[in-house]
């Protein structure tokens, strides 16, 4: 393994990749600030911009993004009781009181050096859980794919979601939505109704501006969104001796929690920060949501360590956990990269590359984030009506830019509305952009294992990985009916 | 008097139109797959996926509707208020850029969906919407055309 972190390293150190880390860490971070522009939709706005480059300065690009914005998000929760970020929302309670007290300095502090020990604890895992896990699921036929891929979006509606049957219904319709185009068996056209644009099936970048970015605007100008503002001087930015030995336990205890929860399918970043909080509080004999630092450490460290643990099913199984790294999965394809546990063996320095960057890129936001919080607070200030234009001519050209085509711009316009849409009838888009990421190689997976089993379904049960795989996805499934009967039952007494 | 289901009052019984939207919707996946084909179980065609993803989706929607049918409480159709006021305007005025795009060039053609976003959406004056329109173009197209060089089109006035 040694061997291969100094190769990741070579990878990573090279200037061109340090800039690309830069530049993608340092976007990711203005992205968890500006609330309405989520890692998604950053994401998917720089795809096209790296179309010229290798793929693993890709890659370290938009994975910057993405942990970036973990600590973007946290500036705005403790300065405006407005997080940036979902999964900083639990990080207003307490930071937002503290700057009320004049300690914004102590809690973004502590939340930058938070996520610093949590991403750091993150990578470790990544490379002690990643290789064996990779070297394992090499022994993955059709059928355990199969079963993975429908174990991990049972999973993500059941973790992730109000409601699981709506849930399920947009992953099915995001499986649908991925059989538009031409049948790479067949070669026959389906559901294009001889429209050329459909042929090749729809892009994930127009899709993802249009649930993510459109929708978002759409749903932010119809009310308008009030900055609670504390004007405050930031000062002590590092944390007292107190400060630290009452955040120690909720970092480490933050580290290792949210890395396992970001392991697993669904909002694991938003989820590893919810349960931190939550057990930080059980814990502690201080009262939370009245500035205790403990309450803005935990959730900090743990969303950043959950969002390094999504990476562990990215880069083994290819498998994404939430919509910011399917993205991550598509951009692998664009590049001709197929994601999964071949990644680590046919292409090391992409899967090295991007563990070892994840490294200098959260040492580089250590660096950064405290120094530039004044810039960051300066784009807070930009009003809404400035923001959103930004924000769908970004959509517009991002789409537009795949393929010199109007019709990815039409296709974000379109699904622009139906994720608004989504939105007002309580559904989600998160399950919906998964299963259309997964879904070639999902039928991929189910029509290879029929062929193979002779048309007998039995092949997903016979074969025992599999078979586990979906017993797991099944209790997952009808368990909602019995903790149901649960709260009849203690109602009733 | 039956008791109230406690999970199902938290949760708030709910159907919206939506449901019956899915329902038909996974009626015309069906019968578009199946006329796609559908193979057989050993030799999948080109029908069968979206047939099944068509079959599960009806189904699930039929589920949620029966399950907030049930009796148990009352149940109400969920209203959803949408502000098409607000919502046409700004997909029309982004269908329209895209149509213009070519034609006019990224910089006009940006200045001007953001003139008409400001001015007819939300409501500003013409000077502040001239003020911003004009600097969110420049802003734009520095970061697009000059610093990613990604290629935009340049209308008819070559810029």
């Amino acid at each position: 393994m040694f061997e291969n972190v100094l190769y990741g390293f070579s990878i990573a150190l090279d200037p061109i990749n340090l800039l690309y880390c830069f530049f993608g860490v340092l976007i990711g971070t203005l992205v968890g600030v500006l609330p309405g522009v989520g890692p998604p939709v950053g994401i998917a706005l720089l795809l096209p911009v790296t179309y010229q480059a290798p793929p693993s300065s890709t890659i370290i690009l938009l994975a910057g993004i993405y942990y970036g914005a973990m600590y973007g998000g946290s500036t705005t929760s403790i300065l405006l009781n407005m997080p940036g970020e979902a999964a900083s929302v639990v990080t207003c309670l307490d930071g937002y009181v503290m700057a009320r007290k004049g300690r914004a300095g102590p809690a973004l502090g502590i939340s930058a050096f938070g996520s610093f020990i949590g991403g750091t604890v993150g990578i470790i895992g990544l490379m002690i859980i990643g290789p064996p896990l990779a070297r394992w699921a090499l022994k993955f036929g059709p059928a355990e794919y199969f079963s993975l891929m429908v174990l991990g979006l049972t999973l993500l509606t059941f973790l992730g979601s109000k409601s699981m049957i709506r849930a399920l219904m947009m992953a099915v319709l995001g499986l649908f939505i991925s059989t538009i185009g031409v049948d790479y068996i067949s070669g026959k056209p389906r559901f294009t109704y001889h429209i050329m644009s459909l042929m090749d099936g729809l892009d994930i970048v127009p899709v993802v501006m249009g649930l993510f970015g459109v929708a978002e605007v759409l749903i932010n100008i119809e009310a308008e969104v009030k900055k609670d503002f504390y004007e405050t001087k930031i000062k002590n930015i590092f944390p007292t001796l107190q400060d630290w030995k009452d955040s120690i336990g909720p970092i480490i205890r933050g580290s290792f929690l949210g890395f396992f929860v970001g392991i697993l399918p669904g909002p694991s970043a938003v989820i590893a920060s919810f349960t931190s909080y939550t057990i930080e509080k059980k814990i502690s004999k201080k009262k939370f949501g009245t500035g205790v630092i403990e309450g803005v450490a935990g959730p900090e460290t743990a969303n950043n360590a959950g969002a390094t643990g999504a990476f562990v099913p990215l880069l083994t199984l290819g498998l994404p956990g939430n919509p910011a790294t399917a993205i991550l999965i598509g951009a692998l394809m664009i590049h001709g990269v197929t994601p999964g546990p071949m990644l680590m063996r046919d292409a090391p320095e992409i899967f090295w590359g991007v563990i070892t960057s994840m490294y200098v890129g959260n040492a580089m936001l250590l660096v950064l984030n405290l120094p530039l919080i004044p810039l960051w607070v300066k784009f807070l200030r930009l009003p809404y009506y400035v923001l959103f234009p930004l924000i769908l001519i970004f959509c517009v050209i991002g789409s537009y830019s795949l393929s010199n085509s109007v019709a990815d711009v039409f296709t974000m316009i379109l699904f622009g509305l139906f994720g608004y849409l989504l939105r007002k009838f309580d559904y989600e888009a998160a399950p919906l952009i998964m299963a259309l990421v997964l879904g070639k190689m999902f039928e991929n997976a189910f029509r290879q294992s029929l062929i193979i089993s002779g048309g007998s379904f039995s092949i997903f049960f016979t074969r025992p990985v599999s078979a586990v795989l979906l017993i797991i996805a099944f209790g997952l499934l009808v368990s909602p009916i019995f903790l149901r009967r649960k709260v009849v039952q203690e109602a009733g007494d | 008097m039956t008791a109230v289901d406690p999970v199902r009052q938290k949760r708030g019984k709910r159907v919206d139109g939506s449901l019956f939207f899915f329902i038909l919707l996974s009626g015309a996946i069906c019968f578009e797959s199946y006329n796609l084909g559908l193979g057989t179980l050993s030799n999948p065609a080109p029908g069968l996926f979206p047939f099944l993803t068509g079959a599960i989706l009806g189904f699930l929607s039929i589920l949620w509707l029966v399950i907030n049918l049930l009796p148990g409480g009352p149940w109400g159709w969920l209203n959803i208020s949408i502000s098409w006021g607000r919502v046409v305007p700004m997909l029309g005025g982004l269908f329209l850029y895209s149509i213009i795009l070519d034609f006019l060039g990224f910089a006009l053609a940006t200045f001007l969906l953001v003139l008409a976003l400001l001015k007819g959406i939300e409501r500003k004056s013409w000077v502040s919407s001239s003020m911003v329109a004009i600097g969110i173009s420049i802003f734009s197209y520095i970061v697009f055309r000059i610093w990613l060089r990604v290629q935009l089109p340049e209308g008819f006035l070559g810029i």
